[in-house]
């Protein structure tokens, strides 16, 4: 059976290049263009995986992280985190964030596919 | 014929005729109990149920013989051990009833020329007199074909 | 001690099917040095993993070849089909030595030719103690790790055994795990980690491949201390951090040593004896090791039938208790029965792992054949293996590995044609062969493809004609003449080379597919090629499904197979002849499985639509009402139903009624041929 993915990012053009990357190794794929609209696949339905931007409109990658992470469901899939630089040392570390890891923007497609591999192995 | 030094037989009914089956293919002998139907298939096989943790088909034995059946008359499901190109299969027949089990010398089978023709000889081993009834002795195995049956379940689609 | 045989013996094994892929791609590609890295980097593992348990055999052999991929890492030594058949010949006497059954003859000679053909040093001596070349594995790093994962790295999506699978992928390790009071396994399972791990590490990676391993873990959380080989006990930071694991003040120099001694390959013969001399008095059990064929113990399959059929009762009254204790809503009580439910699932898990095996065993034993036989043909074979990971029933592995052999062989050889005639008819000059296994409903499909010639029907046709079994004027269709060609005594009689499709024996491949419960598909087009599919009954497993409701038969669909589901009214979904639904702005094909089953039609009601996802095409099923998900133990239907369409198996409920499993794969194919 396929992985199911969710990717979130606000910006298209980056979140097409996300999906499609992830669907070249395979996964199903589902997209949101931010938290509050990612929040209808959290339903439930097996997620192994999500991605997530941090800074979004309407709801951000922190929030949306922090409220799956509340759901039984969802306590201990694996999730990556986008971001630049600088959100990264304002930020908590991934440990504390309860994520698997941040990512930083932008981001080396080759880099991107080995921790996903690694992830979901 | 086989020779075959145990006799016990168990007498069913299906309609007005007597038919024996050998007690070694029987495993049990069950009240009639609501069956699961299968869509889609002919009403040949009249449901599924669980027996001892298999699914176990259920046969229309008045349509095998075809006998009119008034309103679904069965009242018990006699489940037998049938062997089927060296496997074992199970299924469940329908019949009005079970009467009781009668043990006869498998010599004093009569063979079926003698009663003229009105089912099918393969099915038939012979038949036997007990109190005055005539029973068909059947050879359960030739009834229950596994390919002729799953070709008439089948025929639907 | 046993467990550690035990785990050489899988751990090699899996080494060899790994290292003869990596073989055949590096055969079709020589020029890729990852690859001969790898191989050099597996037989050097190799090397100081069979030092530790003895094999003093696989030791040697494995030393010469990491000398000649030495070499041809070095360029010294082009890699061509004389090293790669050498290697799979070696690679095949490992295997062998596993449980003693190699030619000693055979094995010296090719021995003896490695050293002799590829090597510059005549006269390698091995028995010298204390000879340093030997044993020399200058490239190797001693390093000890200390992991500590947070409590709570289990809500970071990350599991600490991956790590440590990845390390011990890296060259010879061994783990000291400080488990504290609960178990591992008790801790995964709450999702607890209270565990630290001691690692020691021989490898050729260098100190950041290693960390780069523990990439989503925080620094506080592991720590690697490069050990030198001439003291593994000097290091002060790491006697402190063992102070504190511990607890204790012994001499860390005095333990360090012991833990890292036979991993590195720098280890005086002497002292290497004396373990392996010390580790076989222990074994005393001769058939701790790998014992009939792939498997380790034998266990009749009539018993592990028994045992499965116990499993089942199990989930199934654990389910039962599981809603009784819901109305009684006592909370130990239902503690408790949560508790006995997790239990029952990791015991079904165990036992159905005993009988369930992938695929992929086999089908990668196909690749070495398939390789083989090419070349003995002269055939220009590309070998496509998919869905390895599916997992079937032993049994039936066992039975169709003859029929599979068979197909392929016919493949290779009627199939698909020599490269100059592909050339000539405009295809590419390599022919295409694709084994792939799928899920479907409650089966497996096991299916060959190839792009050669495809079954010649016409010669077909005659020789029914010739043989009696059709009238010259008798109308045949393509399917009657396929299945021809299945017929006992049709395929004996024909003239192979004259016959340019599929030949001989598909009589006997059905009669061993039909002894299991299988069945057998042939599709073919001439000059395009020919694709058989095997149909297996998964004979006991558990899938996740969805209970529904359609009229008064309850329908099962496995979960794997559906994407969305939601509510409607039956009223917009069925007017005249619309047979769409708008699902993601597409309109998809709906079956009212109402109409397909005869029920009454819905009368404008509530309905449930359920979006199923097959092979990335989406196809619509009506349903009265969900019920819920459901874990089902598939029960085969039986004899009778075989040639059934609709349902690929039925289970038993909690109640002890019966639901049936729904066939999403022929719903599907009717879908595709519009003919819902």
């Amino acid at each position: 059976m396929k992985k199911r993915v969710i990717v979130v990012e606000d910006f298209n053009t980056s979140r097409q290049i996300i999906k499609k990357t992830l669907e070249s190794m395979g996964y199903l794929v589902e997209e949101a263009a931010d938290g509050r609209e990612a929040l209808k696949y959290f339903n439930g339905s097996k997620i192994d995986l999500l991605v997530t931007d941090y800074n979004m409109p309407n709801m951000d990658g922190g929030s949306l992280v922090e409220y799956i992470r509340s759901k039984e469901e969802y306590k201990y899939i694996p999730i990556f985190v986008l971001s630049t630089e600088t959100n990264i040392e304002k930020q908590k570390k991934a440990k504390e964030a309860k994520i698997t890891s941040w990512i930083k923007k932008p981001f080396d497609i080759v880099e991107f596919k080995r921790i996903v591999e690694k992830v979901m192995a | 014929m086989e020779v075959d030094k145990k006799n016990s037989f168990i007498n069913i009914t299906l309609g007005t005729e007597h038919f024996a089956i050998s007690v070694y293919k029987v495993l049990e002998i069950i009240q009639y109990e609501e069956l699961t139907i299968v869509p889609g298939v002919s009403d040949f096989v009249l449901g599924i149920l669980n027996f001892r943790g298999s699914i176990v088909p259920v046969i229309n034995m008045h349509q095998r013989f075809n006998m009119k059946a008034k309103n679904n008359t069965g009242k018990m499901i006699v489940v037998v051990d049938i062997i089927n190109k060296d496997k074992h299969v199970l299924m469940g027949l329908l019949v009005d009833e079970v009467t009781d089990v009668v043990e006869f010398d498998y010599k004093s089978i009569k063979s079926v020329p003698d009663l003229g023709v009105k089912y099918n000889p393969e099915y038939i081993d012979g038949f036997i007199e007990n109190n005055n009834k005539f029973i068909m002795v059947l050879n359960i195995d030739r009834v229950l074909n596994v390919k002729e049956l799953s070709e008439i379940t089948n025929a639907l689609t | 001690m046993d467990e550690m045989i035990k785990d050489f013996v899988t751990e090699v094994t899996d080494l060899l099917h790994e290292m003869e892929n990596d073989l055949i791609l590096l055969e079709k590609d020589p020029g890729n040095t990852d690859i001969v890295n790898k191989i050099f980097r597996m037989m050097h593992t190799l090397k100081g993993s069979a030092a530790m348990c003895g094999f003093r055999n696989i030791q040697d052999i494995t030393h010469a070849f990491e000398d000649v991929y030495e070499k041809i890492r070095e360029g010294v030594i082009p890699v061509d089909t004389t090293i790669i058949d050498i290697t799979l010949k070696g690679k095949d006497q490992i295997a062998l030595m596993l449980d003693n059954r190699n030619d000693e003859n055979e094995t010296n000679r090719l021995i003896n030719y490695l050293r002799s053909e590829f090597s510059n040093d005549i006269g390698h001596q091995f028995h010298n103690a204390n000879t340093d070349s030997y044993f020399t594995g200058t490239d190797d790093h001693l390093y000890c790790i200390l992991f500590t994962p947070d409590k709570e790295i289990f809500e970071r999506g990350i599991d600490p055994d991956k790590v440590i699978n990845e390390l011990k992928n890296t060259g010879s390790v061994r783990i000291v795990p400080h488990e504290g009071k609960k178990s591992w396994n008790r801790q995964k399972a709450d999702k607890v980690c209270l565990s630290k791990w001691e690692i020691y590490l021989s490898t050729l990676l260098s100190k950041e491949e290693v960390e780069s391993i523990f990439l989503f873990y925080d620094e506080s959380e592991f720590t690697v201390y490069s050990i030198s080989n001439g003291n593994p006990g000097d290091n002060e930071q790491l006697h402190g951090s063992l102070h504190k694991l511990y607890k204790s003040n012994k001499d860390w120099s005095d333990h360090i040593g012991k833990m890292t001694t036979g991993l590195s390959s720098n280890e005086n013969e002497d002292t290497l004896k004396k373990e392996v001399d010390r580790k076989l008095l222990i074994d005393t059990n001769p058939e701790s090791s790998a014992g009939d064929n792939d498997s380790t113990i034998n266990v009749s399959s009539r018993k592990l039938d028994e045992l499965m059929n116990l499993v089942s009762e199990l989930v199934t009254l654990t389910a039962s208790l599981e809603v009784f204790s819901s109305e009684i809503r006592h909370p130990r009580l239902q503690n408790t029965i949560e508790s006995v439910e997790k239990l029952t699932k990791r015991f079904r898990n165990n036992a159905l792992d005993l009988r369930l095996v992938p695929v992929g065993t086999l089908l990668s034993r196909f690749k070495r054949q398939v390789r083989d036989l090419s070349k003995e043909l002269d055939k220009n074979v590309n070998l496509i293996v998919e869905g390895q990971d599916i997992e079937i029933d032993k049994t039936i592995l066992k039975a169709i590995e003859n029929p599979l052999q068979h197909i392929i062989r016919n493949s290779l050889d009627h199939g698909i044609e020599k490269e100059t005639e592909r050339v000539a008819k405009g295809k590419t000059p390599a022919g295409l062969l694709k084994i792939a296994a799928f899920y479907s409903g409650a089966n497996v499909l096991l299916q060959v493809q190839d792009d050669g010639n495809g079954i010649n029907l016409e010669r077909v046709k005659e020789c029914a004609i010739e043989k009696g079994y059709i009238t010259p004027d008798q109308t045949v269709t393509e399917q009657e003449l396929i299945n021809l060609t299945m017929e006992p005594g049709f395929t004996t009689a024909l003239n192979t080379t004259i016959v340019s499709g599929r030949g001989v024996g598909m009589d006997v491949v059905k009669k061993e597919l039909n002894r299991v419960g299988g069945s057998l598909e042939i599709f073919t087009e001439k000059n395009l090629g020919t694709s058989i599919t095997m149909k297996l009954p998964t004979t006991l497993t558990i899938i996740d499904t969805l209970m529904v409701d359609v009229g008064s038969t309850r329908i099962l669909i496995p979960l794997l197979d559906i994407e969305y589901c939601y509510q409607d009214k039956s009223s917009a979904i069925f007017n005249k002849d619309n047979r769409y639904v708008q699902y993601k702005n597409y309109p998809i094909p709906v079956v009212s499985l109402r109409q397909k089953f005869r029920y009454k039609d819905y009368e404008n009601q509530e309905v449930m639509v359920i979006i199923i996802n097959k092979f990335e095409n989406r196809y619509a099923v009506v349903a009265d009402h969900i019920i819920g998900e459901y874990q089902a133990v598939i029960k085969p239907l039986g004899e009778l139903f075989i040639n059934q369409p609709y349902f690929s198996g039925g289970s038993i409920m909690v109640d002890g009624k019966l639901s049936l499993i729904l066939d999403t794969n022929f719903l599907f194919n009717q879908a595709i041929r519009n003919k819902i």
